[in-house]
């Protein structure tokens, strides 16, 4: 038996080999993946080590000796160039080919590149190597001009003023946060970081980066670094080449399989179907970790649906954010603000009036029973929230 | 450095150095301590770092905040008054001769 190849080594790959030897899997399982460093946890980089540095002992998936031990051999430095179908293999950088019974793509994302002109003078955020890169940078610079007002630009802006250099976050759309986060919590985000001293523009598209700042259609901003953090793409090339489905992302069933049977995409890479047909593709480590234990009772027998509660979230200085369900959609929202400002959470609801996602600044026990509001096929309407005055506890004991 | 003991699910126990200024649950990680997850890294947004701690108050640990306690309410399973994520708690030199009880995993 030729085993189980998962191609990946982030959260994705290494939850999907943990639970495939929970779930009793005696395959030989192989992890590849590009990066040196052993397996580690991705939301430090852009939340704390491009800022702090990264330690020597940065936060690892698992354990250095766990992949030895649970007897799944992790290929680091070992990046996959093709994969072939007929032929069922995955071929290396160096030739090498490998035979696999079961293949598993979790490649993830990586930051987005943008056509402009100067691009390469600006940094983009990926792997601990990069976060390294920029932190050594960091350290020689005062201004700093980050493109792109999402989630990841949003927390490296935030840590880099709060380090004490002056922070420009320029955005194309009229909002930061578009993409993710509904208006009225998106404007309370940009109002409590504008206190904390970042500086927006947005609807303003970045027309050349230079290495003494960007050109914008609203003038110049000088910047002794830029950064790009403008959303990320699939890393979907090996599967495209190969043949299968893709388009935003690997296209995967409810059992997260690849339009070839025996190959399967999990994470960041993977554009699922969802239990209500549409196509979602999701970059968060709950979705990680989730599709992997799904997929790997799957690949042990039992063939599971990928069907969790999607949640996020996302620290940005002094400001966290977390999110519960899927906001996509949602045809009402209502924001109701908590005592300790910037506090806030967000109720959304669908064309039913059926609560689908609640959003929340700096409430965490809101967000903690949000997802349990959410989970395990409960309905709850505007009607029964709004006669409890959106206290959460109290909706859900009624 | 202090020493932590952690009691595992199988009834083994498993004495470590710590690390102070680290987090208990990322010691526990580093050294390989059977059902400590961590899957979120350490930002208090799972429970798959729940743990039982003899006489907290005896190593000056302060109290559990809003956070962590609806956190643990959520997700954790076999939640007793001494319940703790081992994410919030951070290692100091008075936490010498801890005892940790990992808490049961069914997952």
């Amino acid at each position: 038996m030729a085993g189980i190849i998962i191609i990946g080594t982030g959260h994705a790959a290494v939850q999907c080999a943990a639970s495939l030897r929970d779930n009793g899997s005696s395959s030989t399982i192989t992890l590849l993946g590009g990066e040196t460093d052993l397996p580690y946890h991705r939301p430090p980089l852009s939340k704390k080590y491009a800022v702090t540095g990264v330690p020597e002992e940065f936060s690892l998936l698992r354990a250095a000796d766990f992949f030895e031990k649970n007897n799944i051999k992790l290929r680091l430095g070992k990046s996959v160039e093709a994969i072939n179908i007929n032929q069922r293999c995955v071929v290396m950088g160096d030739s090498e080919k490998l035979s696999f019974d079961q293949l598993v793509i979790a490649t993830g994302s990586q930051p987005r590149v943008l056509s402009i002109p100067g691009i390469e003078h600006a940094f983009s955020l990926y792997s601990l190597d990069d976060a390294r890169t920029l932190c050594t940078r960091l350290g020689c610079t005062k201004t700093v001009a980050v493109i792109g007002g999402g989630f990841i630009g949003l927390e490296i802006a935030a840590a880099v003023a709060a380090a004490g250099q002056k922070v420009t976050v320029v955005e194309a759309a009229p909002q930061i946060l578009g993409r993710s986060l509904t208006p009225s919590l998106a404007a309370r985000v940009r109002k409590a970081h504008e206190t904390g001293g970042l500086k927006f523009i947005s609807n303003t598209a970045v027309d050349a980066i230079r290495t003494d700042g960007v050109s914008t259609s609203d003038g110049f901003i000088e910047a002794d670094l830029v950064i790009c953090g403008a959303g990320s793409v699939a890393r979907s090339e090996l599967a495209e080449k190969a043949g299968l489905t893709t388009g935003n992302g690997i296209h995967v069933n409810r059992v997260l399989e690849t339009s070839v049977p025996g190959i399967y995409a999990i994470g960041d890479v993977a554009c699922f179907e969802t239990s209500t047909g549409e196509h979602r593709r999701y970059e968060s480590v709950q979705n990680a970790n989730d599709q992997a234990r799904a997929l790997a009772r799957t690949l042990c027998g039992e063939r599971t649906s990928y069907d969790a509660l999607p949640w996020f979230w996302s620290d940005q200085g002094s400001i966290k954010l977390q999110m519960a369900g899927d906001s996509c959609g949602a045809s009402k929202v209502v924001a109701v603000d908590g005592e300790k400002a910037p506090q806030t959470a967000a109720f959304c609801f669908n064309a039913q009036d059926h609560l689908c996602a609640v959003e929340t600044i700096n409430w965490p026990a809101y967000h903690a029973l949000s997802r349990k509001a959410l989970s395990g096929g409960r309905v709850i309407t505007r009607a029964h929230l709004e006669s409890a005055d959106y206290v959460l506890k109290t909706a859900l004991k009624s | 450095m202090p020493q932590i003991c952690f009691k595992q699910n199988d009834g083994s126990s498993v004495t470590v150095e710590a690390n102070a200024g680290q987090t208990l649950m990322h010691e526990a990680m580093r050294h390989g301590i059977v059902g400590i997850i961590g899957e979120c890294g350490g930002s208090c947004m799972c429970a798959t770092c729940h743990i039982h701690l003899k006489d907290p108050g005896k190593f000056g640990l302060g109290g559990i905040s809003e956070m962590e306690e609806t956190m643990l309410e959520l997700e954790g399973e076999d939640i007793t008054a001494d319940s703790r994520l081992a994410c919030q708690i951070e290692i100091t030199p008075q936490l010498d001769g801890l005892i940790v009880t990992v808490a049961s995993t069914d997952d």
